[in-house]
């Protein structure tokens, strides 16, 4: 339990590859014949050595609420929340365009637009392909390395007990480079 | 947030259970038949989750609530009185930054529910906190502190059950259990006394050495720990031979290897919590008020039966010195909102299992599936316009479009008030070496001949339901507005003068409808109770739906293998 861990949440719209790119990245699985919506857990644990201290990043997917719009309140929280309670300010946010493989004719963002969008919410901006493989790893690395390089976040400002949980959990949206369904993000 | 307008339409129209509503009980069902491989589509015809245990995530929500209740909108809820004192700035004018539970419940650590949590593997999705001690408002007069007031006599019958209790608690301590993982060893509450309020109060500890019964003005904490009973100024040795024979009492009246306890037990059924402990265990009327203050019925001690009391006596003192970190504390609380919160972990933990939950769309009828698709055995029209079919259908009356039965029992007034100051005294460590500071506290102002007495459970912003520096008073009685107005009046009065109430909101619920069980094939819940405490009848209805549906109890909210190997694959 001595390794600091790290929560990090997937949101974005429903079929935008969220559960392939957490499966494709924690266990290199890529499954085209069960697109299930869920992953049967509350989370995926991933250990990751970030300037060589060992990490353990609970990996939050939406179950599938995103569909209906039902996600939870409670889902944007902090498992073993401590005290941080409002709305994460200080989040580290990470923008990933999914499906990179499709051919540019069928995307709907344009790498230019999905860096704009990143750039306004002052988040990091990667685009992905969970089929290839391609830059799968490198939003999660880097996420999970802003988070380390801001020690209000690890340290939990008022001193986090027993090296657990940054006091916001930092969130990595989804972008669509297909035509998505109707709406827009979550 | 309100508009579905663009929510797609549902994924099937074919489902074993169709659930209606997003209660606790709703959600527990959910969660345990989708884990036992069930189909299930939930359903709420509100925009938000938990029914009438939802909370409210702004003061603007709150008085939109307020105003569908007053147009009659809210079943079985009336006379919704909102005052506020808000100023524009405070939140950016809508009052963000706050929770407003319908439902803020505790939950004894000795309870059916928290066990389940426990083995349902559903704990580590909440933040847990311990609720402090209980206060009672009593005056000197009443209490009439004797003047011989400390000795070893009567402590004696009482040395044995103490030790056993202190054992307990030391054992407890060593291992630490999953409500509170990896929390911070001292949660940041701990800022007390450092306002001016606690000047105001003038805390006084009675008693002898370390272990003091606590008093702000007329506020007394009720003895409850065995070091209370064995301390406690205001007891004389007999009164604290017989508390500590009852206590004893408490917790063995339904042992069948006691017979001496049972026989009074069941002699006394129907006897009143105040005669039984006028007579059977004679201890002043003050002690009563305490005693009774613990069972959480907002009932005068007259109307509290023996047989209504003990179980609840029993849960208050089974917990008690159970909790690690926290040896004076017996019940614990979910933060964001208690059993709102609740009810939002399950309907996602239901999602994880496979369940589908849709909000916004209500069922507007229910009939039997004789004409429709396939051979499911009923069919349910939404408001949606949608036709869904499904071989169990459980919801309230309210959520199935069925008549709402009224009982002619007594409705309960309850109000939510947003203190301007956070009132520390109430969140303080009993112990000094306990490791948890208490983010919830009980205070109860008696009533009289006429009058049912007031709860009011404190909450501190360390809930995440209010800003830090201010505390959130749910108070729960049987009595009139006035009286609730009055009894918040008091504790603010007393403890903390400067301190006003920024936001209030004060409603009526309706006495439970009489139980219907079914109705044309749909499985009727009977709407959650009005109880402080979450109540093991929650429970023990879902188990016996789940049986009639899987033809067992066995399994219920179990992780299925697959998901628990998982689970300790990650541990690893």
């Amino acid at each position: 339990m001595a390794d600091p861990t790290i929560k990090l949440l997937l949101i974005g719209p429903s079929s935008s590859g969220k559960t392939a790119l957490l499966l494709r990245y924690v266990e290199d699985i890529f499954d085209t014949d069960n697109a299930t919506a869920t992953i049967g857990v509350d989370f995926k644990v991933k250990k990751l050595s970030v300037k060589g201290k060992l990490h353990r990043v609970f990996l939050f997917d939406t179950a599938g609420q995103e569909r209906f719009r039902t996600l939870t309140s409670s889902y944007y929280r902090n498992a073993q929340g401590e005290v941080e309670k409002y709305a994460p300010p200080d989040a580290v946010k990470c923008l990933v365009g999914s499906k990179l493989d499709k051919s540019t004719s069928s995307r709907i963002v344009r790498t230019e637009e999905g860096r704009a969008l990143a750039d306004r919410y002052s988040a990091s901006f990667y685009e992905v392909s969970s089929k290839t493989r391609e830059n799968v790893k490198e939003p999660f690395v880097d996420t999970v390395t802003r988070i380390v390089e801001t020690p209000v976040l690890v340290n939990g400002g008022a001193g986090a007990k027993r090296g657990t949980t940054a006091l916001s959990p930092p969130v990595v949206s989804f972008n669509q480079r297909e035509p998505p369904p109707k709406s827009g993000c979550c | 947030m309100n508009d579905f307008s663009d929510i797609p339409p549902l994924p099937l129209a074919d489902w074993d259970v169709l659930i209606s509503g997003t209660g606790v009980k709703q959600s527990l069902l959910a969660v345990a038949l989708c884990r036992a491989g069930k189909t299930v589509l939930q359903l709420d015809k509100n925009s938000h989750y938990g029914g009438s245990a939802a909370a409210f995530y702004s003061l603007s929500e709150a008085d939109a609530w307020a105003a569908r209740v007053n147009s009659g909108d809210e079943v079985g809820i009336t006379n919704a009185v909102v005052v506020s004192n808000v100023g524009e700035g405070v939140g950016g004018g809508n009052g963000r930054g706050y929770t407003l539970s319908l439902a803020p419940h505790l939950i004894y650590w000795h309870s059916s529910v928290l066990e389940m949590l426990r083995r349902a593997d559903l704990t580590d999705g909440f933040s847990w906190y311990a609720v402090g001690s209980w206060w009672v408002c009593l005056t000197d007069e009443e209490v009439a502190v004797p003047a011989v007031a400390t000795g070893t006599g009567g402590v004696v019958g009482l040395a044995e059950i103490g030790v056993k209790a202190a054992k307990l608690a030391s054992m407890t301590g060593k291992k630490r259990a999953g409500w509170n993982k990896g929390r911070k060893k001292k949660p940041a509450a701990k800022t007390a006394l450092e306002g001016g309020e606690a000047a105001v109060g003038g805390m006084t500890a009675q008693g002898n050495g370390e272990s003091p019964l606590r008093k702000v003005d007329n506020f007394r904490e009720v003895p409850c720990t065995y070091e209370d009973v064995a301390w406690s100024k205001d007891l004389t040795d007999k009164d604290r031979g017989q508390l500590g024979e009852f206590l004893r009492f408490v917790v063995k009246y339904n042992d069948p290897t006691d017979q001496k306890f049972t026989q009074i037990f069941e002699e006394n059924r129907q006897t009143s919590l105040q005669t039984f402990l006028s007579t059977t265990f004679p201890i002043p009327p003050f002690i009563t008020t305490s005693i009774s203050s613990l069972t959480l019925f907002p009932s005068a001690p007259s109307d509290i039966t023996l047989e209504q009391a003990l179980p609840r006596l029993a849960a208050h003192f089974t917990s008690l010195g159970k909790i690690p970190d926290v040896r004076s504390s017996a019940a614990l609380t979910i933060a964001y909102g208690g059993s709102a919160e609740l009810c939002q972990v399950l309907s996602r933990a239901a999602a994880i299992a496979g369940g589908i939950n849709v909000l916004g769309r209500g069922v507007k009828s229910l009939c039997s599936n004789e004409t429709g698709d396939g051979n499911r055995k009923l069919e349910a029209h939404l408001e949606s316009g949608e036709t869904v079919y499904a071989d169990w259908v459980i919801g309230e009356a309210s959520d199935l479009a069925k008549e709402v039965k009224t009982s002619g029992g007594k409705s309960v007034s309850r109000g939510i008030y947003v203190i301007e100051t956070e009132i520390s005294w109430l969140f303080e460590q009993k112990y000094k070496d306990e490791n948890i500071t208490p983010a919830a506290a009980v205070a109860v102002v008696p009533g009289d001949d006429e009058r049912a007495p007031v709860y009011v459970i404190a909450r501190s912003g360390v809930t995440g339901e209010c800003p830090r520096g201010q505390c959130l008073f749910h108070a729960v009685t049987e009595s009139s507005y006035e009286d609730m107005n009055a009894a918040i009046d008091k504790i603010l009065q007393t403890c903390s003068p400067l301190s006003g109430v920024l936001y209030s909101l004060q409603y009526t619920v309706a006495a439970p409808s009489p139980e219907i069980g079914a109705e044309d094939g749909a499985v009727i819940l009977d709407p959650l109770t009005q109880d402080i405490a979450l109540q093991g009848s929650v429970l023990e209805e879902c188990l016996k739906i789940y049986e009639e549906i899987m033809g067992t109890r066995e399994g219920f909210m179990d992780v299925s293998e697959e998901v628990r190997r998982m689970k300790e694959d990650m541990e690893e």
